[in-house]
């Protein structure tokens, strides 16, 4: 079944998505064996209600171990392959967070193309190279990870991760007195660019997923080759350019310029670009073959058959 | 050629599907479980 994109209201439908997400993914107490799984939101597992075990932390503990992940890669390039970014549109909480603040009124700007590399980098190094090269190669168990992370821990998840601070620190902070006296530079650290990303949240939408998501640029490694993607019909396309404004991540390009890429690493599948198309069919969200989705005229602005007769 | 797309996607797929089965038969799910466990600040 083929959806008119504009019939909709798709803001409401992704929101009402995330909400839902955001109860499922922190549901511990309904769901304990749900810590076995690896769902790609950033939501951290250290939280008391965290449902699901986080991939990035499940890596970071990996590397440590000096072992490969192959449960945490096969369940990301699955999901990857099948449904592409889809989880950070429209599951994740922390996106969630950024895309509610991004409706405070503020002066609005994007960061630069070049800062989606960042992310990159910090996958690399933050969660796979430094772990892997400080880690000691310890026996598989629960324990393991925690000896680490008291003994001074250079990752990702000690020294950036702002769904960490805000899950898990913060309420840690509140709770306990003895983590408020020992807190260390690293907690200071950790609170500064917890503010910081919110801050530009506000500002510049979906700027954490973009620049500073080492989950998305792993999601993003096989998102490019998905069953879910989108396709423009350049016969059909105006260059009007809405889908390039509606954007949150910056991953659509000017349709038919030479560098323009359908299946792009950055597109967070929220298809706000096919809502906002006003060309009938000139972009359609695809599964596999299939088309799932797509653009068109807004309901309201089509006359119904014989509306202009009666009116007249 | 597109047929040749979605036959290499259903591949890349199935390779992931067999990446994520040989993790569960290495013991890799008991150790995601007992890690996040272990993580838990409570």
């Amino acid at each position: 079944m083929t959806i008119r994109a504009p019939n909709i209201p798709l803001w409401g439908a992704r929101l009402k998505a995330q909400l839902v997400a955001l109860v499922a993914f922190n549901s511990y107490i309904w769901a304990p064996a749900g810590k076995y799984a690896c769902v790609p939101v950033l939501n951290c597992y250290a939280c008391s209600l965290a449902t699901t075990a986080c991939p990035i932390g499940t890596i970071t503990a990996f590397a440590l171990l000096r072992e490969i992940p192959y449960y945490v890669i096969g369940t990301l390039g699955m999901v990857g392959v099948a449904a592409g970014r889809l989880f950070c549109g429209w599951a994740c909480p922390f996106g969630l967070l950024q895309d509610l603040l991004h409706r405070i009124r503020s002066p609005k700007w994007r960061l630069p193309r070049f800062a989606n590399a960042l992310k990159y980098a910090l996958l690399l190094l933050l969660v796979v190279a430094i772990p892997y090269a400080l880690g000691g190669g310890a026996q598989k168990s629960g324990s393991d990870r925690v000896v680490k992370q008291s003994t001074g821990a250079v990752d990702y998840c000690a020294l950036v991760c702002p769904a960490g601070t805000l899950e898990a620190g913060l309420p840690g902070l509140i709770i306990n007195p003895k983590i408020r006296e020992d807190m260390s530079w690293k907690s200071w650290l950790k609170l500064g660019l917890l503010a910081a990303v919110l801050g530009l949240a506000v500002a510049s939408r979906r700027s954490f997923c973009r620049a500073l998501c080492p989950l998305g640029a792993a999601m993003a490694l096989t998102s490019r080759a998905s069953f879910l993607h989108l396709r423009t019909d350049q016969d059909r396309c105006t260059h009007c350019m809405k889908c390039v404004s509606v954007c949150p991540t910056c991953a659509r390009t000017v349709p038919g310029e030479a560098r323009s890429k359908e299946a792009t690493a950055e597109c967070v599948l929220c298809l706000e670009c096919v809502r906002g198309c006003p060309e009938p069919e000139a972009l359609c969200a695809k599964l596999g073959p299939k088309t799932v989705m797509t653009s068109g005229p807004r309901r309201a602005q089509v006359p119904a058959a014989g509306e202009g007769a009666i009116r007249a | 050629m597109r047929k040749l797309r979605w036959v290499v996607l259903i591949a890349l797929l199935l390779v992931f599907v067999g990446v994520l089965l040989f993790g569960i038969y290495q013991g890799d799910a008991e150790f995601v479980l007992d890690n996040a466990k272990a993580f838990c600040f409570t």
